[in-house]
């Protein structure tokens, strides 16, 4: 089982989706996190164990490398994209209550701000640590953000911005945020930020990099 | 004619044809360090990708000549027509032997970004980060080859130039776009300004050239600038 389970890991850190895929070429021709997950249910180990042993796993240790600097976005994509792949078949056990998600997390790039990749890339690490994730966009206002967080009632709020101009609009959403619901931690990041610029608008958490953002987030699930 | 003639101070716009257009796979390649792209596939991959910039008709560059009398280089500002740039100490320097400034735009268009977020939101996150590092660089080209046309006008006249530097660029701050874009015609080149600073289409640049008897490129070096997260840094080291 172990086995099965450790080359469902190894597939989503080296980004391995399917026996067709052409990445990473030294995988070429064998199977992927997507043959290997359906193999693995059908074996019968469960659900969980796959999620939590196979593709969570996989995840930390690419997030890790990036942090790290020994992998870099198109990295973090590919593994992203097996992890994906694999969880149309996990994906079911979800509705049935077999397995439950961490929690839920609400990710979007603030008002004023287009840029998506890193936010995104965030969301993909968050994703494939065992989270919910729902992404509210680009450019998105204190009222979009307030408002979809009333409906979908997250467990922490994750803020993008790329431009110094634009980690401005960060203030007033979490202004806006913390007005409505003050217990809501709320991470930002973004290359122009730190984390003096977090503390000064009552941000509870800056993040360098996605698995940091992971890691805050596992250590407020787990203290609740 | 000399460079007073009143025929520069007219901007000057450029459609860019495909074939002046020069994106080596390396170059394409250098975004994407790790082994695993290391293969003859992954290079078909990228030669796809970039053969779709024979479809773009977006792509394009151009600039605004202010003369010395128009131009006034202080210590960590510049002062252009009507308008003062805080461009600090480190940018400012860069322009202290020119006499004439260049204000340009380059862009490579909305298609690309438009193709790369369709790509990822379905989940073809590979192919889309590869569209987005194409125009990335794309817009960058645009940058060079406005460079090239700018240098064949002024060269006429015993005048060279300095490197391209832009808001955003060693703590000149970004929001500047504001004044530079106010010396542009609307819509120049197609890119407008939101009110946050940000040119669209995304992939696009914009910043000053100098100009000067005296002027000097210089390599592009890191270690004037104190911006550590740039992305250009991350990708010299």
């Amino acid at each position: 089982m172990e086995n099965i389970l450790e080359k469902i890991a190894l597939c989503v850190e080296r980004g391995k989706v399917n026996k067709a895929s052409l990445f990473p070429a030294d995988l070429k021709g064998e199977e992927g996190a997507d043959e290997l997950t359906l193999k693995a249910i059908n074996s019968g180990i469960h659900p969980s164990e796959i999620l939590n042993a196979g593709l969570i796993e996989g995840m930390r240790r690419i997030g890790e490398k990036f942090r790290l600097n020994k992998a870099f976005v198109p990295d973090v994509l590919i593994s992203a994209k097996a992890m994906n792949t694999a969880m149309i078949h996990i994906k079911p056990f979800f509705l049935s209550n077999e397995i439950k998600s961490k929690g839920k997390v609400l990710i979007g790039t603030v008002m004023g701000d287009l840029h998506d990749i890193g936010k995104n890339i965030v969301g993909m690490i968050i994703r494939g640590g065992g989270w919910e994730v729902i992404d509210v966009g680009v450019d998105v206002t204190p009222k979009k953000f307030v408002e979809t967080a009333r409906t979908e009632k997250p467990d922490a709020i994750c803020l993008s911005a790329l431009l110094t101009t634009t980690m401005l609009n960060m203030e007033n959403i979490v202004t806006e945020i913390k007005g409505v619901f003050p217990e809501m931690p709320v991470l930002v990041g973004g290359a122009p930020l730190t984390m003096e610029y977090a503390k000064s608008i009552n941000a509870d958490f800056y993040s360098p990099d996605p698995q940091k953002a992971l890691d805050f987030l596992n250590n407020i699930k787990h203290t609740k | 004619m000399d460079m007073t003639d009143p025929t520069f101070t007219e901007p000057f716009e450029y459609s860019i044809n495909q074939e002046d257009i020069k994106l080596p796979i390396k170059l394409i390649k250098e975004w994407f360090r790790s082994e695993v792209y290391n293969n003859d596939e992954f290079e078909n991959q990228i030669s796809n990708a970039i053969s779709k910039i024979r479809f773009l008709k977006n792509i394009r560059c151009g600039f605004r000549i202010f003369q010395s009398n128009e131009v006034e280089i202080k210590k960590e500002r510049i002062r252009i027509s009507d308008s003062e740039f805080n461009t600090g100490n480190i940018i400012t320097k860069r322009f202290r032997k020119s006499d004439m400034m260049c204000i340009f735009v380059a862009t490579a268009g909305p298609e690309l970004e438009k193709e790369s977020k369709e790509l990822m939101s379905k989940g073809e996150m590979l192919e889309g980060y590869l569209l987005d590092v194409i125009g990335s660089e794309l817009a960058e080209e645009a940058g060079n080859i406005l460079e090239g046309k700018l240098n064949g006008i002024v060269s006429q006249y015993g005048f060279q130039t300095t490197n391209r530097y832009s808001p955003g660029y060693c703590n000149w701050d970004v929001s500047e776009q504001q004044k530079l874009f106010r010396l542009l015609p609307n819509g120049f080149c197609g890119v407008n300004l939101t009110e946050s600073s940000l040119m669209i289409p995304i992939k696009s640049i914009s910043g000053f050239i100098g100009i000067g008897e005296k002027a000097e490129r210089e390599d592009y070096q890191c270690n004037i600038c104190d911006v550590e997260y740039c992305f250009k840094r991350n990708k010299n080291e």
